[in-house]
């Protein structure tokens, strides 16, 4: 490899921290998956290629107690007789939908990374699974987890394991999330154009020209909630939900306003929100965020 | 990275894949302009596709992210072209420019990030991939030319084109944020 004649990197040329574009790259270098994201990832790749998932103990394999048993010779077993274990079995069936519900996933893969310590093991990938994987009577329940590997996506990838090596194998169609913006959500209240009609006090320097911004309305609320103030928090949330209903930190907003939902103890209220966050970002980076807030507000 | 014997035995571990190189492919795939909603289901396509072809991977011939990231590469290029053929558009919320000032340096920063992804996204595909590995993923450029599937000296010029659109579009940014 011919390193030495590599030019520098820009992020190298602009070590400052000054430079926007040197932040840019740091913090765009620096992004990744969650760990519960790749605990998804790893599921969904176990089921294209037909190999269940390491601490599938059985049917209520989301116990926890997963590490043991059926799980771990399922988990050193090569791809086929995993495979095979799964076939037509009720309780697979049962089990394989049951990871599609987030929750479960979640406790099951913390199992499932203890399996893996114990069983170092080397599967043979260069054996094709057989195509009949899962009964077609499974249907994987809906959920907001974007996992792609329904039964019928893992059977069809398997087929096209063994009909083709080639670089783009999994020619299945994408179940794409499609990004949706929900009509009945604020329904009542449509995003009128911004403009110069906002109260809101402009960013200074900005006086002339700029119209009242999203980033004022959503700083604000942040002001006001790191002022404990949440009532004002909540309040300045809606006025940037009703002028910027999708605009760029709708989810920011959300999430100021699911927190300022809790404190005020409108915990209901909250719930609701929270849900149709996860189900309209998906892939929210502030979706552990969510969570946390619920799950440390408890009442 | 997956140890080089395991690679070799063509044996691995699923977990472990997905656990060394989930988080590169993942961020590759976003920058590779995968949109953000699709990101989780084409990393587990590239992953799978790791996995079934790994007995065919060559160490003499190829290091294994140079090879990794050609997967990536062409099962991004992939995606976008079916995306364009079914002008679908699953992306989050796209910040419209030019974004107004701000004195707070969290968002300013954000919007740094997000103007970025957007000139990644203006850039032409030969030229954002060679950007992405050597700019944001660091591979040498020899990998680089590897992973994209082009020769050395193409993937030096495209580096240049891509850094000067770059440059000068973050020259606007700045300019706008300076003058108020």
């Amino acid at each position: 490899m011919k390193r030495g004649s590599d030019p520098p990197r820009l992020r190298e040329l602009l070590r400052d921290g000054s430079d926007p574009l040197g932040g840019a790259l740091e913090d765009m270098r620096e992004e990744g998956p969650s760990a519960e994201e790749l605990r998804r990832v790893t599921l969904g790749v176990r089921m294209a290629l037909g190999v269940p998932p390491a601490g599938s103990g059985g049917p209520n394999g989301g116990s926890g107690a997963a590490g043991s048993g059926a799980a771990g010779s399922s988990s050193a077993a090569p791809l086929g007789t995993a495979v095979g274990a799964l076939k037509g079995s009720a309780a697979g069936a049962k089990l394989i939908s049951s990871f599609f519900v987030p929750m479960a996933a979640g406790v099951l893969t913390a199992g499932a990374v203890l399996v893996t310590v114990t069983t170092v093991t080397s599967r043979k990938i260069a054996a094709p699974p057989p195509v009949d994987v899962v009964p077609p009577a499974v249907q994987a329940p809906p959920s907001p987890a974007p996992l792609r590997a329904s039964p019928e996506t893992s059977s069809a990838a398997s087929a096209a394991a063994v009909t083709s090596d080639s670089q783009h194998a999994t020619e299945t169609p994408l179940a794409t999330p499609v990004f949706r913006r929900p009509g009945q959500w604020n329904a009542a209240a449509p995003a009128p154009p911004p403009s110069g009609e906002n109260q809101m006090a402009p960013l200074p320097g900005n006086e002339a020209t700029q119209p009242p911004t999203e980033l004022a309305l959503v700083n604000e609320a942040q002001e006001a909630l790191a002022a404990r103030d949440p009532a004002r928090a909540l309040a300045q949330a809606r006025e940037h939900e009703l002028r910027f209903r999708d605009g760029m930190l709708a989810q920011e907003r959300e999430v100021i306003a699911m927190d300022a939902l809790l404190r005020l103890g409108r915990r209901r209220e909250a719930e609701s929100r929270a849900l149709r966050f996860h189900a309209q970002y998906p892939q929210s980076a502030h979706g552990r965020r969510v969570d946390v807030l619920l799950q440390t507000s408890s009442p | 990275l997956l140890q080089s014997s395991r690679v070799r035995s063509g044996t691995l571990d699923i977990d472990e894949v997905v656990a060394d190189h989930g988080r590169f492919v993942w961020r590759v795939l976003g920058r590779l302009g995968v949109p953000s909603a699709d990101v989780p289901d084409v990393c587990q396509d590239v992953l799978v596709t790791v996995c079934r072809r790994l007995p065919d991977f060559d160490a003499e011939r190829a290091s294994f992210r140079s090879w990794l990231y050609g997967i990536c590469v062409r099962t991004a290029s992939d995606h976008r072209r079916r995306l364009r053929a079914r002008k679908e558009q699953p992306v989050d919320v796209l910040p419209e420019l030019p974004l107004p000032a701000s004195q707070d340096e969290e968002l300013e920063r954000r919007r740094a990030r997000a103007y970025l992804e957007q000139v990644l996204e203006s850039l032409d595909e030969g030229k954002r991939e060679v950007f992405v590995l050597y700019e944001l993923e660091e591979l040498p450029m020899a990998e680089v030319a590897h992973a994209v599937g082009c020769p050395l000296q193409t993937a030096y010029s495209r580096l240049h084109a891509a850094r000067k659109a770059v440059e000068s579009a973050f020259r606007r940014f700045n300019d706008t944020r300076r003058c108020p």
